[in-house]
């Protein structure tokens, strides 16, 4: 019994991750509104507008407990109709949308919500690679998306939770965690506590190429062959190195615990760089310098401080003049 | 440990129902847990988080008045905490404190900026969907589900997905692990993998006492009389259902392996020493066009019977278009 009324007060009060004053600081209502789709170049029906509300949908049903299948949008279609054929669930994510984002659905006010919400899903477009939707929706952000000049007091606060809500995509940047520790067959915090923020930055900046992050350098590092570090513009070294073995060649062998695996996977670079570059040189500008040592996490992040320096810095972003926008 | 968000959420409902003196065993446990963790920074949003978690762990406890005093001090530090939730449970909690202030720096702005709800939106993807974003390559997708979907869809929307050249997509790359066994070691016996074994045995030198292996998530190389033979385990029919070919990369070598679902285990047609790179790429049926097959048989290293017996088993299939596959056993014809 329990349980079903906290359903229904978690829907009314909001959800953790997308919580209430940001719901109407954002006002993802105003998606219904044509004219902002439009400054979005998001139009109704297009691939990218219906990619954006299989994630959004996605997104939703993830919260409400439901185990998707991230890999192909196709596969992530499918798990989430099938998450939806019990009737449960379409009312449990129906309840958790929104009136802007119910109107973004073709669900009209009439007879069975449900029935219409999985013909819409049904009904998405969905031939492509997440990597392709992510790259495309960036690309509508790239000219318009200025970085605040919180950016920089952000940087200030020197902890590698600031670095992580300083990149564009803070989803990404824990996500790399996640990818080396699935093509490691490790857990990801083991990779939090090895690997420097910078590293990540970097590596998400990058430029398409693949890197090794344990056997070779990455794009955009450099490796000090005379001190045995891998530095990022001398603004902190990237992996831990162990005392007493130091050789420069075999520095990602015995950069960290994860040694004894000598085959790192090939990770080619999103590049995200090219997609958002103004944001990613006020980066530079404002994190030279700001954090030169003490980068690593030692317990492993604290992704609740990401979220909240997150918090704050769309709070800047939505605020010109205080700090937002320059 | 849950996210701090997830326990406000849970705070807030029992607030606004008065049961704050009745939180579960759970509840205070991981309220405990977060306000063991203590500042990270000494900024106001880590001060803040900070202070937001010792509320929460005063509140489990029963002290209404001390979680009231430290969500406060939180608020004035940093008013959206948990995203504005942490001043709705302040509002539910603490009728004799005024907040009002607070509530108005969080009012909403007219204008935010279109890129914000997007944006928002990717940060709150789960890690699976960024895994596979990074990943980049498209996984092999089943050619009769393909039909399926195609025949289902929509008209095709305005804009058309992208759609690379073939060559260029990158294919799902697995690196093995060279780990030796022991000669004594029954080889059918399953080696116990545990961090310090897998540590030891890969920073020892190979030694001759010992069998040369590698392995991967669902595959394993091993010595046998002297030769390697590839072993496809059911894990990796699990992962890549449609995989059609293995292209070994062997140091310099391209090796080809084509993969038969009934044969046990394949012979390879290099020798390795051991502790040698070895990285498996996977092709899918789909992946084989005639430019794609001509230029892995101009490049790589295999056995001519048994590719010829592989495109043999795929045209029967109808995996592999026959002009296709016919063309390739012409090409082996030459070549041999």
């Amino acid at each position: 019994m329990l349980g079903a009324m906290g359903e229904g007060r978690l829907a009314e009060g909001g959800r953790p991750g997308r919580p209430p004053a940001l719901v109407g600081l954002f006002a993802l209502e105003e998606f219904s509104d044509e004219a902002l789709l439009k400054r979005l170049g998001l139009r109704r029906g297009s691939v990218l507008f219906q990619g954006f509300l299989l994630l959004l949908l996605a997104t939703e049903a993830h919260k409400n407990g439901a185990e998707l299948r991230w890999n192909t949008m196709e596969a992530l279609k499918e798990s989430l109709l099938s998450f939806l054929e019990e009737e449960r669930n379409a009312k449990a994510l129906l309840a958790g949308l929104g009136p802007g984002e119910r109107a973004l659905l073709p669900i009209s006010r009439g007879s069975k919500p449900e029935a219409a919400l999985r013909r819409a899903v049904k009904d998405l477009h969905v031939h492509y690679h997440p990597r392709d939707l992510v790259r495309r929706l960036l690309k509508r952000l790239g000219s318009r998306l200025h970085p605040p000049s919180y950016l920089g007091s952000l940087l200030q606060a020197c902890t590698p939770e600031a670095w992580a809500a300083a990149t564009p995509l803070s989803g990404a940047f824990r996500g790399v965690f996640a990818l080396l520790g699935e093509s490691y067959d490790l857990a990801a915090p083991a990779f939090e506590r090895a690997l420097a923020p910078c590293f990540v930055l970097a590596f998400l900046r990058g430029e398409g190429r693949v890197a090794r992050p344990f056997r070779e350098s990455p794009p955009h590092l450099t490796l000090d062959r005379r001190a045995p570090r891998l530095w990022y513009r001398k603004e902190c070294w990237v992996a831990r190195v162990r005392p007493g073995k130091s050789s420069p060649g075999e520095l990602y062998e015995k950069a960290s615990p994860l040694s004894e695996k000598r085959f790192g996977p090939r990770i080619p670079s999103p590049a995200f760089g090219k997609l958002l570059p103004e944001w990613y040189k006020a980066l530079e500008a404002w994190g030279h310098g700001e954090c030169p040592e003490g980068c690593f996490p030692e317990e492993g992040y604290d992704w609740d401080l990401v979220a909240e320096y997150r918090n704050a810095l769309w709070e800047a972003l939505a605020s010109p003049g205080k700090g937002g926008r320059t | 440990m849950r996210p701090f968000r997830e326990l406000l959420q849970e705070a807030l409902a029992a607030a606004k129902e008065g049961r704050t003196d009745r939180f579960g065993h759970a509840f205070r446990e991981e309220a405990e847990r977060h306000a063991r963790l203590g500042p990270r920074g000494e900024d106001p949003v880590a001060r803040a988080l900070d202070l937001g978690r010792q509320a929460l762990r005063h509140l489990a406890r029963g002290e209404r008045e001390d979680a009231c005093e430290k969500l406060s001090q939180a608020l004035e530090l940093h008013p959206s905490l948990g995203g504005g939730l942490a001043l709705d449970l302040a509002e539910a909690l603490c009728p004799e404190t005024d907040l009002r202030h607070l509530r108005k720096r969080l009012a909403p702005r007219k204008e935010v900026p279109p890129e914000l709800p997007l944006l928002d939106l990717l940060d709150r993807l789960p890690p699976e969907f960024w895994v596979e974003v990074l990943r980049g390559a498209p996984r092999t997708r089943s050619s009769t589900r393909k039909g399926q979907a195609e025949a289902e869809a929509p008209p095709r929307p305005r804009e058309s997905p992208p759609r690379r050249p073939r060559p260029s997509v990158p294919r799902p790359r697995i690196p093995f692990t060279y780990r030796p066994l022991r000669r004594e070691e029954s080889q059918g016996e399953k080696q116990e993998r545990t961090f310090l074994t897998s540590l030891k045995t890969s920073w020892e030198p190979p030694k001759p006492t010992e069998l040369r292996r590698w392995e991967a998530r669902g595959l394993e190389v091993r010595e046998a009389g002297r030769r390697l033979y590839l072993r496809v385990l059911p894990a990796f029919w699990k992962a890549y259902p449609q995989a059609a070919l293995l292209v070994l990369e062997a140091g310099r070598a391209r090796v080809l392996v084509p993969l038969l679902p009934a044969a046990g285990s394949l012979p390879l047609p290099v020798d390795l020493k051991g502790g040698a790179d070895l990285v498996a790429e996977v092709w899918s049926w789909e992946d084989l066009t005639p430019e794609t097959l001509a230029e892995l048989l101009r490049e790589g290293r295999f056995y001519p019977d048994l590719l010829g017996i592989w495109l043999l088993y795929g045209m029967k299939q109808g995996l592999i278009p026959p002009e296709v596959a016919e063309a390739a056993r012409r090409w082996l014809e030459r070549g041999s």
